[in-house]
């Protein structure tokens, strides 16, 4: 009975979910542009961009944040196929969008850092930590308090603000958003290799925020502002979908050990979870990350479309080391939007 | 002169000379946003050529004048200023690009970018609206003033949201060094709609955040940095009790050691105003480098030095 409420009222989310993208699309635009959806067709040129062959997604269980996190993950790891990123130049990109005291808004530090060393092991020339905050502009505050320029500068590495470097205009004459040219940082352009370094949150837009949408942080601010709001009123699965192709992730290492439920990206509460999610396939990690909050894929629309522009998400083509997501999926609470549905009219309106 | 003046003197000394060393050009010089990138940037450009404008050694003027150079041939056909040139349309750049302008003008006597500037006051006015001229016309006509007229201050691009700290960059533009006499009733009109914009988006608690005061009915906490630009901004508001609630959210902070960012900003902010800021002055200089800058980020050495000028002087060209 619970089970079916549940899901009741979850589909329920999801259908204002839609609704409340476009409704973000409406406050700030033109009225041609009102109700923007995703396009029922794609051309040839977005479809051919998927991945082909299967995917593989690795599910870590760590219980907690440890200083040897990577030798827990060496250990797990060992089956799963990973980029060669040898003599490389490799941007690892985590997520530090805002800073909020005891709440689980950014990556964890100890991700990061072993990332950092994960990285070294396939081989990386260079390894540089990049990120462009989305809400703040006074990036050495939170690189300080989020603890992961310490990290960084532990480990010798080089940090760029990804909202002040320079920039470079990129061809998106294919893409979904109509931003052409998209406006990108050099080192997001001249990296060898991206990797896409999340925390797992539910995401009161778009459903949950994972490791494709922690692409909106590459979008340098000093074009597109502080939040970069160009991107929700051009269609936040759009932007989404586009950035996959623009930056061309390599990876994605979700920090997923104590995660964010209820009312995220921000504003949410701490939900351990005791996973790290490990892939190349980002569509495929994604989907695997939403059925692991019991959430159907299918019903968030930027990974509906992922499955058809990016790469996998249906089960029968994704092998999973480690536990099988259903075994292991919890209900996450879902954002206050599916409560009370004025309320995303009004945060429209308030350009949240 | 005291210890603490002559810590100041040497603080500003070292960091004009950084500033000096990070311009780049011939005879228009420009800054970009760190000494290893190559872009210019507007903002950059902007923050550095009126902190250097505030020195009175020949170099630093003659440096200002230079960037000024490039900050007038840089400008978009629509009068506004793109992050750097010839990247897309203009953006919130332009704000603190005409500021510059305005400021040094005043400071240097000279107003040799008379015509640039009322260009540019054009596009600041016309960037506030979602809509273009026509469209605005159209709905003017079907539905009254009042749906051209809501609180609005400025977006960061064209198209988008309104938020704090574009519209407190404009509401700088537009009062440094005093409120322009011409088309004065449209740019007081549009004053008061930001100021009224800032207002109505304090976060409870006081201060500011960068624009989200409640979400999904949620109410969200303020920034530092932010609350002290909109403080900055709001200068012709001093008795709104939002403005008091807010100094005193800034000077909660007075004993974290934040960011060179958010220090110099703290500082400007609490001048203004005529609060003490002793200690963010004392965490802000212990931050400088041996080389001048206050971190790599060269817009935040030159508001630095903006601020500890502003303190040192008592008085600051944002001050108004």
């Amino acid at each position: 009975m619970d089970d079916e409420k549940d899901k009741a009222t979850r589909r329920e989310f999801l259908t204002y979910t839609t609704m409340a993208v476009a409704a973000a699309s409406l406050a700030g635009c033109s009225p041609s542009k009102l109700n923007r959806e995703l396009p029922a067709e794609l051309t040839p040129g977005q479809l051919a961009r998927k991945r082909q062959g299967r995917s593989q997604v690795a599910i870590v269980p760590c219980k907690e944040y440890s200083d040897d996190l990577f030798a827990v993950w060496q250990e797990k790891l060992t089956e799963v196929k990973l980029p060669d990123f040898k003599n490389q130049h490799v941007v690892l990109k985590p997520n530090m969008v805002e800073f909020r005291e005891n709440t689980p808004v950014t990556t964890n530090p100890a991700v990061l850092k072993a990332s950092i060393e994960l990285v070294k092991s396939l081989g990386a020339r260079e390894i540089t930590v990049a990120e462009g905050p989305g809400h703040m502009r006074d990036t050495e505050y939170l690189l300080d308090v989020t603890g992961l320029g310490k990290v960084i500068k532990d480990a010798g590495l080089r940090y760029v603000d990804l909202n002040l470097d320079d920039i470079e205009a990129v061809d998106n004459s294919d893409g979904l958003n109509e931003l052409n040219p998209f406006y990108l940082p050099k080192t997001i352009v001249q990296a060898d290799a991206v990797v896409s370094i999340p925390k797992l949150k539910t995401h009161h837009w778009v459903g949950m925020t994972c490791s494709m949408k922690n692409l909106f942080g590459t979008v340098p601010g000093r074009k597109y502002g502080w939040p970069k709001n160009m991107l929700h009123i051009k269609g936040i699965p759009h932007s989404i979908l586009d950035l996959q192709h623009l930056v061309k992730p390599k990876l994605a290492i979700v920090d997923g050990i104590i995660a964010m439920e209820g009312d995220g990206p921000i504003n949410g509460t701490a939900r351990p979870f005791g996973y790290v999610i490990i892939g190349e396939d980002l569509a495929a990690v994604d989907a695997t990350c939403a059925r692991m909050l019991k959430l159907d894929p299918h019903d968030l629309p930027y990974i509906k479309m992922a499955g058809q522009v990016v790469g996998n998400i249906e089960e029968k083509d994704i092998d999973i080391v480690g536990p099988a997501p259903e075994s292991i999926a919890q209900a996450f609470a879902l954002p206050i939007t599916m409560k009370d549905k004025s309320l995303l009219k009004q945060a429209a309106e308030q350009g949240s | 002169m005291s210890d603490i003046q002559e810590n100041l003197s040497k603080a500003l000394n070292r960091s004009k000379s950084y500033l000096l060393a990070a311009a780049r050009g011939d005879k228009a010089l420009f800054l970009t946003y760190a000494k290893e990138k190559q872009d210019p940037s507007t903002e950059a450009s902007a923050w550095t050529a009126l902190a250097l404008s505030t020195y009175e050694d020949e170099a630093a003027q003659q440096a200002a004048f230079a960037i000024k150079q490039f900050l007038l041939d840089s400008q978009n056909q629509d009068g506004g200023w793109s992050t750097k040139p010839g990247a897309g349309r203009s953006d919130w750049t332009s704000a603190p690009a005409l500021m510059s302008l305005r400021a040094i003008d005043q400071i240097q006597n000279k107003s040799t970018a008379k015509q640039n500037i009322n260009f540019a006051f054009e596009y600041l006015l016309d960037s506030r609206y979602f809509a273009k001229p026509a469209t605005r016309l159209v709905t003017l006509v079907a539905k009254g003033s009042g749906a051209l007229n809501k609180d609005r201050g400025w977006p960061w691009d064209p198209d988008c949201f309104h938020w704090i700290e574009p519209t407190a960059y404009a509401l700088l533009a537009l009062n440094i060094p005093k409120r322009p006499e011409r088309n004065r009733v449209a740019i007081e009109h549009a004053l008061g709609k930001a100021e009224d914009f800032i207002l109505d988006h304090a976060c409870k608690g006081g201060g500011w955040n960068h624009g989200n005061d409640i979400t999904l009915g949620a109410p969200l906490p303020a920034y530092r940095l932010t609350t002290a630009e909109a403080l900055l901004a709001l200068q012709a508001r001093k008795k709104e009790a939002k403005v008091e609630t807010g100094l005193e959210y800034l000077q909660s902070w007075a004993s974290q050691d934040t960011s060179s960012l958010s220090l110099a900003m703290s500082i400007l902010a609490l001048s203004a105003y005529g609060r003490d800021c002793r200690q963010e002055v004392q965490f802000l200089m212990a931050r400088q480098e041996s080389d001048g800058n206050f971190t790599a980020n060269i817009t935040t050495t030159a508001l630095s030095t903006l601020a500890l000028a502003a303190y040192l002087q008592k008085r600051s060209p944002l001050f108004f």
